[in-house]
């Protein structure tokens, strides 16, 4: 032939394990694999992907869902002042807190309630800087300008509708009269109906809120002394109460993937694990070509990675397509704008990165065990088939119902709120603590218990019975089956016996026939019948 | 020095009841260049020869030598080592890894070995070129004959300069003449200085081994002698009828 | 061995002297079956004598004398070669016998009888295939010869492994009952 064979490559390393190329090689013929059986992984591909979009989706409405109450009412500013529409002293009141209280310079806005005719309803006349200094989260432009000087006015959409005005109108409020120069909205509180004018333009001011970054040891160092003016501090409205059982919905919802992911990861191991049976047989081939166990484990374990990554890809695209179409909605439910692309993107990369941790874990025991199954087992096609976990079935279907029970008794998510209990991400997030405990310890009971019950819901799939573990362990110890249809194959010692003691008798049809001996009494009967036998017994041509 | 030696080897399965002797102090060696044929009714043995020479499981007893190295005390990786470099396996069947074309399935060894990507696979290249199966060099193995199937094999397991061929009836499930291709091929690598050991039931093809061996209950029940002076087949009386 | 039928396939190529005739078969089938010349020339008379053949009529028994295929020479070379020979009945086959035979000779190991022969015909068939790697590389009668031979060999080899495996079966296992009726082949008669 050629001398291509004959010449020795250069070997990487003394220790010779192959390195980089080998395992180059494997990942690559792993690769192949996973084309070659698309609609095999497509189960758990598809877990993952809706693990991950279904988290992505979750995760961005819980983040942006809640409500920041007090950028609504006092925007960017840490420290509020109310003072009554009706003080003497208004400006000078405002330069003492600037000067007392304040780092840096004050917004001030300057707030008239108005009457809607024909209702009870009230309308909010407000005068603020638009490009003020810590109003910005408060107010917005929708279509149109903001209104400069007297005469002018922007309206929100409500409000709007309520005076039946457009662009360009000219409104008539209070004798006063004023063109409508654009749309505005308090985009922190969309529900938030009012009518902005330019700063000053307010004649009576029912209060004036003074917004500020308030100098701490004066702020508070003040004690309960009055404030100039007889201002009161601005109370803020409840915000997330930092009760030990409390925690960030963004982080709810990572911790609720993280169990979706565990039960995913079952499912993939079982996945892996009939995987690995079909592959067996290329695998021990793999190993006769001298690959060793490492390399072994990691044609599964690419494969998982694989696998993880194709599902985490779809699942961010399904993901993120979700979340734009159904952010619009989201925001006319919570009444604040929401910015599609504000995401909590840690924890986003985080659910995406524990989705391939979970494939490729899923696929860690698979790939030992197919390393460690003996390569003329695997070569036969026989290897033993996995155990059934029937051991847990009592302890989970309990935890599984206790888990349940606990999630029914805490309520859920639809009676913590305050705003009326509307369900989903519109609700507030405040907690008691009671019930939360309660959801959390469902939560963990629910988990276990499903964790448990897995398997066995999977097992039956694998299509491998108990009843076949103990023959298939015996089996797969032993070399390829015989066709020899002998029972207990006869030693050489036995088979010695045969002719010595043998006779025939004669088949006057057949050419002979087969002795009549029996293994359990070898000597006696053939010897006693050997001298009469052996006249009668001829053949014949 | 023998490239594969066999020294009083014993294999058993299972326990008790069902104990299964497969060898019993079984004794062979193959020197570099020639070629054993191993024969035997099923059960007698032959596969688990061949598994326990080529390390793909150990003996109950006894001690096996590849190329003076014992395999007794080596480690698994040491053992995949050794099957990287020295020895060659042929199944009967399912040789060849699916998902790779034939030159990278030739070229696996090497590449298992750490030998870079494209060195192996112009190694691998050559190899088939040698088999005249250049051109099939990129088809997957699902789209080959039989008959190519197992002479890639055998380009697989002779890549590298390996010194040990072990073959399980490598043409079993071919024709006759893709079968006779395939022995030749073998008797061709022997000659060029590897040694082979082949079990096969087909008398033809143990025909062309320089010796042939018989085993029965995992044993040796006799093997053929090299004849000793030149053929003297057509100088006795006719052979007609 | 149909000698005179190849002969006359000979003769039908044109005429032939009679050692020609000799050469020419020995070399066709790779001298693998001398024959000698009285026999060729007996042969001749015999086809002469049956109307298959004519010879030039110069000289009898002579080196000179050159034969010629007949019409009807050429009509039974015809139907010889489109005729399959007649292969219903067993020849009585030495080794068949001997095993058969050897299975209730008291103090006789019939499996050992079987091995023995089993070593002896792979010995045989190494020494043919070591030809047809040789000589017959460029021969193709030869070839086809030692292939025939090779698979004679082969069958016997595997009828001797049938026999080893269904006599050790037959020991491990309680007799089963005969059947009801088995067509009486074994008595056409004996092929000589």
């Amino acid at each position: 032939m050629n001398t291509g064979l004959r010449e020795r490559p250069a070997r990487a390393g003394a220790v010779g394990n192959g390195g980089v190329p080998a395992r180059r090689a494997v990942i690559r013929w792993a690769w192949r694999l996973f084309r070659r059986e698309r609609r095999q992984q497509i189960l758990v591909v598809a877990l993952l992907a809706a693990a991950v979009a279904a988290t992505i989706l979750g995760v961005a409405a819980a983040a942006s869902a809640p409500a920041d109450l007090n950028a609504a009412i006092h925007g960017t500013a840490n420290g509020a002042l109310i003072l009554p529409g009706s003080d003497p002293h208004l400006a000078a009141d405002i330069a003492a807190i600037q000067q007392r209280y304040a780092v840096g310079p004050v917004d001030v806005i300057e707030n008239q309630t108005i009457a809607v005719p024909g209702s009870v309803a009230t309308l909010d006349l407000r005068a603020q800087d638009p490009y003020g200094r810590y109003g910005q989260p408060m107010l917005s432009l929708v279509s149109g300008r903001y209104p400069h000087g007297p005469g002018e006015v922007a309206v929100s959409s409500g409000a709007a509708s309520l005076f039946n005005l457009h662009i360009g109108d000219t409104w008539h409020q209070a004798g006063q009269p004023r063109r409508v120069t654009g749309l505005v909205e308090n985009p922190a509180n969309l529900r938030d109906e009012f009518a902005l004018v330019a700063p000053g333009q307010v004649r009576a001011p029912t209060q004036v809120t003074v917004l500020f970054h308030e100098n701490r040891r004066a702020f508070f160092g003040a004690g309960s002394q009055k404030f100039p003016g007889g201002a009161q501090p601005m109370r803020g409205q409840p915000t997330v109460s930092n009760g030990p059982a409390s925690l960030s919905p963004a982080a709810t919802v990572l911790v609720l993937a993280v169990f979706g992911l565990i039960f995913i990861g079952l499912v993939a191991m079982a996945g892996f694990t009939m995987m690995a049976q079909r592959r067996l047989r290329a695998l021990a081939m793999l190993a006769a070509a001298g690959a060793t166990d490492r390399n072994i484990r990691l044609v599964m374990v690419a494969t998982g990675a694989v696998v993880g990554v194709a599902g985490t890809l779809v699942g961010a695209a399904a993901g993120f397509a979700a979340w734009i179409a159904y952010a619009p909605r989201l925001q006319a439910t919570a009444g604040h704008v929401i910015d599609p692309a504000h995401l909590p993107w840690p924890v986003i990369a985080t659910a995406m990165a524990l989705a391939v941790i979970t494939a490729i874990a899923a696929a860690w025991r698979p790939a030992r065990s197919a390393a460690r199954i003996p390569v003329v087992a695997a070569l036969s096609g026989r290897p033993a088939p996995p155990k059934t976990p029937h051991r847990f079935a009592v302890p989970a279907i309990v935890l599984l119902a206790a888990g349940l029970g606990l999630l029914a008794s805490s309520g859920g998510w639809a009676e913590l709120g305050v705003n009326g209990g509307t369900l989903g991400w519109g609700a507030a997030t405040v907690y008691g603590g009671k019930d939360t405990l309660l959801l959390v310890a469902g939560i963990v009971a629910t988990a276990v218990g499903a964790l448990l019950l897995a398997p066995l819901a999977v097992a039956p799939a694998s299509g491998r019975s108990r009843a076949r573990a103990g023959r298939g362990a015996a089996r797969a110890a032993r070399p390829p089956p015989l066709p020899d249809p002998v029972r207990g194959r006869p030693r050489r010692s036995q088979l010695r016996r045969v002719p010595r003691g043998a006779h025939l008798h004669p088949g006057h049809r057949q050419l002979f026939q087969p002795p009549y001996l029996r293994r359990a009494q070898p000597r006696t009967q053939p010897a006693h019948r050997l001298p009469a036998q052996h006249h009668r017994n001829r053949l014949r041509f | 020095m023998s490239v594969l030696e066999l020294r009083g080897v014993s294999k058993t399965y299972g326990q008790g009841p069902a104990e299964v002797h497969a060898l019993a102090g079984l004794s062979l060696s193959v020197a570099a260049g020639e070629m054993v044929a191993v024969m035997g009714p099923s059960g007698s043995g032959k596969s688990t020869l061949l598994t326990i020479a080529g390390s793909l499981e150990e003996p109950t007893s006894g001690e096996v030598l590849v190329g003076g190295a014992a395999l007794s005390g080596m480690s698994r990786n040491g053992k995949a080592r050794l099957r990287r470099r020295v020895i060659g396996y042929v199944f009967q069947d399912f040789n060849l890894l699916p998902g790779l074309t034939a030159a990278e399935n030739v070229a696996l060894p090497l590449e298992l070995d750490g030998v870079a990507v494209g060195k192996a696979r112009a190694a691998g290249l050559a190899a088939l070129d040698g088999l005249g199966l250049a051109g099939r060099a990129s088809r997957f193995p699902d789209e080959l004959s039989g008959g190519e199937r197992q002479r890639v094999a055998i380009a697989r397991a002779l890549v590298g300069a390996r010194q040990l061929l072990l073959a399980d009836e490598p043409s079993g499930a071919l024709d006759s003449v893709n079968a006779e291709d395939v022995v030749r091929l073998l008797h061709e690598a022997c000659q060029r200085g590897v040694a082979a050991v082949v079990v096969t039931h087909n008398a033809q093809l143990a025909a062309w081994a320089g010796r042939v061996v018989f085993l029965r209950d995992g044993q040796v029940t006799g093997q053929t002698t090299p004849p000793t002076g030149p053929e003297s087949l057509l100088a006795g009386p006719g052979q007609g009828r | 061995m149909s000698v005179p039928h190849a002969l006359l396939a000979l003769l039908s190529e044109g005429p032939k002297y009679g050692l020609q005739l000799r050469e020419e078969f020995e070399a066709r089938t790779g001298e693998v079956w001398p024959l000698n010349v009285g026999q060729v020339y007996k042969t001749l008379q015999r086809l002469e004598r049956d109307g298959l053949a004519e010879s030039d009529g110069i000289a009898d028994d002579g080196p000179q004398k050159r034969f010629r295929i007949t019409a009807s020479g050429a009509a039974e070379l015809a139907v010889w070669l489109r005729t399959p020979p007649d292969l219903t009945s067993p020849p009585r086959d030495e080794l068949v016998m001997k095993v058969l035979v050897a299975v209730r000779v008291p103090g006789t190991d019939v499996h050992e009888v079987i091995q023995a022969h089993r070593l002896y015909l792979v010995e045989l068939m190494q020494q043919w295939t070591r030809l047809k790697d040789g000589e017959a590389r460029g021969d193709l009668g030869l070839a086809l010869v030692v292939d025939a031979e090779l698979f004679r060999l082969d069958a016997v080899t595997r009828w001797l492994d049938a026999a080893d495996a269904r006599l050790s079966r037959a020991a491990a296992e309680p007799p089963r009952p005969a059947p009801a009726a088995v067509p009486q082949l074994r008595r056409a008669g004996v092929r000589r």
